[in-house]
């Protein structure tokens, strides 16, 4: 976060670094701030959320806590820990199994989005003035449809499923992603230590493994960060006009927009307590019946927020390479 | 929960003469007695109810309609297909609006007997073959040219032949011409005898139309109101037609548009941007309730949510293995938990109590687990089964869920498979061996079952092919004698009950929220907005 | 420099030419066509040879490029397939809407969220920094219709301020009954917007004050506030440009959300009914028009950077 007020650190450790960067710019040794950490700890707990999901779930993501009840959006109690969603199924577990599928989609299109982005936009980059040109227009062209739109046609043609929605995502996004490395590339490919590269005689691939990379990886990085997180919006905007993760099927985005009705919709039953040991009112009638909404937008909250977090950091130590890209 | 209780006659639920009459007794001074009196003759014979009308019949004379004011209604579905061109018309704005506009021959009532409108009078004739329609004089379109036989061949003819792009054609294509027959006469000529054509002409695609009509975005009707703004897709704006010729037009301005979002579209409601909200979903009935000044307005009727079993392949073409699916499905929490309430309880045959022909006679079928088990066993059958399911209509998905739950317990694996509602009636309807469908009301109990259950009807979704009943509804077509005809709907509605694919846990409302002040809507079962009968006799009450 | 304003120019057209393509084959390769939507249940083999023939679907699709290019280049925009009713109709019903919320969404929100971006960028880690990028973080992570429904709640439940959802357009209203219907809308939209464009111009003017000159500037020992105005500022034009440029070609043609929840007939919902009754004289007008936004407000960014970079104004 402080990346304009840096000072020289670490002379030492730039020289030992030194050794194997041959003649790349020194570098400042990567740390993260205090925020940084938080960041950190809080994705890795929704990572392990995700990856452990089925196995910690107190209930089957379409199971109901209470079957023989019909009332929806119960408080949270004992036997359902953040209380029951707008179909009467336990929150908790469906944030449980939620994470999973959340993460796992922007995970996938993001990476894919990656995939082709940076080896078509490193391509462009490289090679001639007409296939530059040619990809570049193309490109231009897919991204200056609106990204909701084309999700749309997508899916109208071909259906939603998972792997549907990874590679819509994936591919709508690797236009942006092809805009930023090949912006990266491009700028790298002028600079003095390239060049000298290329006076020695080094190979394409030479150069892009040892100079293009090396330089390129933080603002790459950063830009992950925020492409998951778009990518998590845009399939939640996809669920608002019914073509996202279909349910009953559990997914953050997805279980907001089936609980919206939580905001304003608060039935007297809802609430197996209404008054505590002591007589009073019990607070969480009032809010506890939102958490069916609540709960979910926190969670996509959470979640990126502290991606943003670690990007910030990322991106103060790359130098801002980022903004120049978009 | 209304709908559980035995059907309490009420002043509603008497057709227009019956309540001319009741209001024209009371206004000349009839006592409670007399009304008694009255009603006996009408077939009314418990005092209770009698009272009850009695009731009624003052409050609707202390409510005659006020003139005045602005209403703002939406809906949920709209868009650049909107249109005027009745014979195109998909949506309950589209029906609405053409109700506001058009006028029609006759007109449905609550028991969806056809009444008069355009046409004064209509007969058939002995054979059945000839429907003759008198028509009102004096009618004039919104220009000032006044209506007449002429107008209503063209309008009809455009519903027929093979190149027809109406999208009721298949009600009518029994009708092999329309003639003018008199200076104030039209004809409808049969191929085969059909007593209904009177009440199917009294929906929404069949509004009388100016000859010659080309161009419709600035159409002529004889309806109520006449066009103010008509922008598709995003609003319509109707002021009242000075010479119109009937009851009616009561409002200074309606305006109409569409709300796809239903959460936006509750919002709306509440906050009192919009008067009348259709189509609340059940989740938020008990919050129109409960806010000051908001009304729920819910019409039983006979549309249906049902699991088509195919008979023609596996797992389907074993009887006993669908008999013991419909035993499986608990019905009641469909009702109550999914419908909130707003629905009645299906007997797997779509003639539901808001049809006049439904047969009460046949047993209501009930969850349970032991007939399951025997018919279960009896089939033979071993494995999974696979039900494909959308979210369709309110409670599509539930249905199968539900039934996933109970089928485990007694060691039957019923597998949901969720697909997307967008081209699911191209993709999985009537292809997939099970599959959750939703159906709206059809006017009548033979149109129902013609469309979706003769043996060689396009949208036969179960593939089951019964000569017996297939004889029975063509012939049921000609019979007006109770008796025999209520025999004739039984044997078929039974039929359907014991043999057909057709796994139906419940008939649902359709459930409106209107603003405490707006009067006049008439409980016509067909659609949303009272049948979309709501623009004619809507009022509001200061 | 005006040989590379032109040189953008004659980009963005083939751009123009390349989503003409896509789109064309983009429409094609949905199931189902107009023809078939329209008569739904109704359709039968003779009516829809029929119909089809009505629309001219029957043509081959090579024929129907070239007849839809001609048609356009000449300003005949068509008919839409869904509804008979002209495209320019379609579109003279929802551009006032769209146009007004994104004027006043581009008026209100662009200057404030790079005055807040500025100041955020002016001192770095401070406490003011920390709370502006907090909330541009968290309402990046709201989805749209979330933040919309609290809004709803907030000021026309809670307030009784606002109306939930817009009733008719901006004609015929008085200016208090557009803002009581169009507030919402627009309030929602500013706070998407700037949650991308404080976090943008904060970036893009970090990245200028940690450049060698404006280093050599602190050295100089010329005051903070005045480094920024002076240098970094102008500096950092052309990448902020370039955001809002994105900005706003979104609020054309992105939004679809915000005016299904609002509840108004905009050009983004139009696109989305359009793909819906598959209407591909629509789609195919629509698109265009968003293309030709979204390369004119980048060719205008372009034109910017250019202008305000002394070594692309002078190029080598």
């Amino acid at each position: 976060m402080s990346d304009s007020t840096k000072t020289a650190t670490d002379v030492a450790d730039d020289e030992i670094d030194f050794q194997e960067l041959y003649d790349a710019a020194p570098r400042q040794k990567f740390r993260f701030s205090w925020t940084g950490w938080i960041g950190v700890i809080v994705v890795t707990f929704w990572f392990l959320i995700a990856i452990l999901g089925p196995f910690i779930a107190p209930y089957g993501e379409n199971d109901l806590p209470y079957p023989d009840a019909y009332s929806e959006f119960q408080v949270p109690t004992a036997k359902a820990l953040l209380g029951t969603d707008v179909d009467d199924r336990d929150i908790l577990s469906r944030i449980i199994y939620g994470a999973g599928r959340t993460i796992g989609i922007s995970l996938a299109a993001t990476i894919l989005a990656y995939l082709v982005g940076v080896s078509l936009g490193v391509t462009a980059a490289v090679s001639g003035r007409w296939i530059d040109m040619g990809l570049s227009r193309v490109n231009d062209a897919f991204l200056s449809l609106p990204t909701i739109m084309l999700g749309l046609v997508v899916i109208a043609a071909v259906g939603s499923s998972l792997t549907v929605l990874i590679f819509t995502a994936g591919l709508i996004y690797a236009t942006i992603v092809f805009r930023i490395s090949r912006a990266l590339a491009m700028d790298i490919m002028v600079q003095d230590y390239v060049e000298a590269a290329r006076a020695r005689g080094e190979g394409l691939w030479w150069i892009i493994r040892k100079e293009i990379w090396p330089n390129a990886a933080m603002p790459m990085i950063s830009d992950f960060g925020l492409r998951l997180i778009y990518v998590i919006l845009f399939v939640a905007g996809l669920s608002f006009l019914g073509l996202g993760v279909q349910p009953p099927a559990a997914d953050w985005g997805n279980m907001v927009r089936e609980n919206l009705g939580a905001l304003q919709h608060v039935p007297y039953e809802a609430c197996p307590y209404p008054k505590n040991a002591a007589g009073e009112d019990n607070w969480l009638c009032g809010i506890g019946t939102k958490f069916a909404v609540l709960a979910p937008a926190l969670a996509i909250s959470t979640l990126t927020v502290s991606i943003n977090l670690i990007v910030d950091d990322l991106s103060s130590y790359a130098g801002g390479k980022l903004t120049k890209g978009m | 929960m209304s709908n559980f209780k035995p059907k309490q006659v009420s002043f509603d639920d008497l057709n227009a003469i019956e309540k001319d009459n009741l209001l024209t007794a009371i206004r000349r001074g009839a006592s409670r007695r007399d009304v008694l009196k009255m009603m006996g003759a009408l077939g009314v014979t418990s005092a209770a109810a009698a009272t009850g009308i009695f009731a009624g019949a003052k409050d609707a004379w202390a409510q005659t309609p006020k003139r005045g004011g602005r209403l703002v209604i939406a809906h949920d579905q709209h868009g650049p297909n909107d249109t005027l061109d009745p014979q195109l018309y998909t949506s309950t704005i589209d029906y609405t609006r053409g109700r506001m506009f058009y006028g029609s021959l006759v007109r449905l009532g609550p028991d969806l007997v056809p009444q008069p409108e355009l046409a004064e009078a209509f007969e058939v004739s002995s054979d059945g073959k000839v429907w003759t329609f008198d028509l009102k004089k004096g009618v004039t379109f919104h220009d000032g040219s006044s209506m007449g036989p002429d107008d209503v061949v063209w309008t009809m003819s455009r519903h027929l032949g093979k190149e027809s792009k109406s999208k009721a054609g298949s009600l009518v294509d029994y009708v092999t011409e329309w003639k003018k027959s008199g200076p104030n006469q039209v004809q409808a000529i049969l191929e085969s005898p059909n007593v209904d054509l009177p009440t199917i002409l009294g929906t929404f695609h069949f509004k009388i139309l100016k000859k010659d009509t080309t161009d419709f975005s600035k159409t002529v009707g004889t309806g109520p109101y006449r066009i103010k703004e008509f922008k598709p897709g995003v609003r319509s704006i109707g002021t009242p037609f000075e010479d119109y010729w009937g009851e009616g037009g009561y409002l200074d301005e309606i305006e109409m548009f569409g709300i796809g979002d239903p959460v936006a579209r509750l919002n709306a409601f509440l906050n009192g941007d919009i008067q009348v909200m259709g189509n609340v979903t059940s989740k938020a009935i008990p919050q129109v309730e409960s806010a000051d000044g908001r009304e729920i307005f819910s019409v039983p009727s006979g549309a249906y949510i049902n699991i088509a079993a195919r008979r023609d392949m596996a797992p389907g073409n074993n009887n006993d293995l669908v008999l013991a699916l419909k035993h499986l499905m608990d019905r009641e929490r469909v009702v109550k938990g999914v419908l909130k309430g707003q629905g009645g309880l299906g007997n797997d045959q779509p003639i539901g109590p808001a049809y006049a022909d439904h047969c009460s006679d046949i047993p209501q079928r009930a969850l349970d687990p032991e007939k399951a088990k025997f018919h279960l066993k009896k089939s033979g059958h071993t494995g999974p089964i696979e039900i494909v399911a959308a979210e369709v209509a309110p409670g599509s998905v539930e249905q199968a869920l539900f039934l996933q739950r109970e089928a485990k317990k007694i060691g039957l694996d019923v597998q949901v498979k969720k697909v997307t509602s967008d081209g699911y009636w191209g993709a999985v309807w009537l292809k997939a061996p099970l599959c959750v469908v939703s159906w709206n009301m059809r006017p009548t109990a033979n149109v129902m079952m013609s469309l979706a259950f003769k043996g060689d009807a396009k949208w036969n979704e179960t593939f089951y092919k019964s000569d017996k009943f297939d004889d029975l509804l063509v012939k049921s077509r000609a019979v007006t004698d109770p008796g025999p005809r209520k025999q004739m709907y039984c044997d078929m509605q039974e039929i359907i009950h014991n043999e057909y694919g057709c796994i139906l846990p419940a008939h649902r409302n359709y459930v409106d929220g209107i603003a405490s002040n707006v009067k006049g809507i008439p409980k016509v079962p067909l659609n949303a907005f009272g049948g979309a009968e709501l623009p004619v006799g809507v009022w509001l009450d200061s | 420099m005006w040989s590379m304003i032109l040189r953008r120019i004659g980009i963005g057209i083939v751009t123009m030419f390349a989503v003409s393509v896509i789109i064309f084959c983009g429409t094609r390769i949905l199931p189902g066509d107009a023809a078939q939507i329209r008569l739904g249940q109704e359709a039968t083999e003779t009516n829809l040879a029929a119909f089809r023939k009505e629309l001219g679907l029957d043509r081959p699709a090579h024929v129907q490029y070239f007849s839809w290019v001609k048609d356009t280049l000449s300003g005949d925009l068509g008919v839409s397939l869904a509804s008979d009713v002209p495209v320019t109709d379609l579109i003279r019903d929802r551009y006032k809407n769209t146009l007004y919320v994104s004027a006043v969404t581009a008026v209100i929100g662009v200057p404030l969220s790079v005055l807040l971006g500025i100041l955020a960028a002016m001192f770095p880690g401070g406490i003011y920094d920390r709370v502006v990028t907090f909330i541009s973080v968290t309402l990046v992570s709201a989805p749209e219709f979330f933040l919309a429904t609290l809004l709803v709640l907030i000021f026309a439940f809670y307030f009784n301020f606002t109306s939930a959802v817009v009733v008719g357009g901006v004609e015929g209203k008085t200016f208090l009954e557009i803002l009581r219907h169009f507030f919402l809308p627009i309030m929602a939209l500013c706070m998407i917007i700037a949650a991308q464009l404080i976090r943008m111009t904060r970036a893009a003017v970090l990245n200028v004050m940690s450049s060698p000159y404006v280093e050599m500037a602190i050295l100089k020992g010329v005051p903070r506030k005045r480094i920024i105005m002076r240098h970094a500022l102008f500096n950092a034009i052309g990448p902020i440009v370039n955001v809002i440029a994105l900005n706003l070609a979104y609020l054309i043609s992105g939004v679809v959300i915000i005016e299904v929840f609002f509840a108004y007939s905009g050009l983004a919902t139009l696109m989305v009914q359009g793909v819906q009754t598959r209407d591909y004289n629509l789609i195919q007008v629509l698109g265009m028009l968003f293309c030709c936004v979204y390369i004119i407000l980048m060719l205008i960014a372009d034109i910017a950077s250019i202008v305000s970079n002394p070594r692309l104004r002078h190029p080598r």
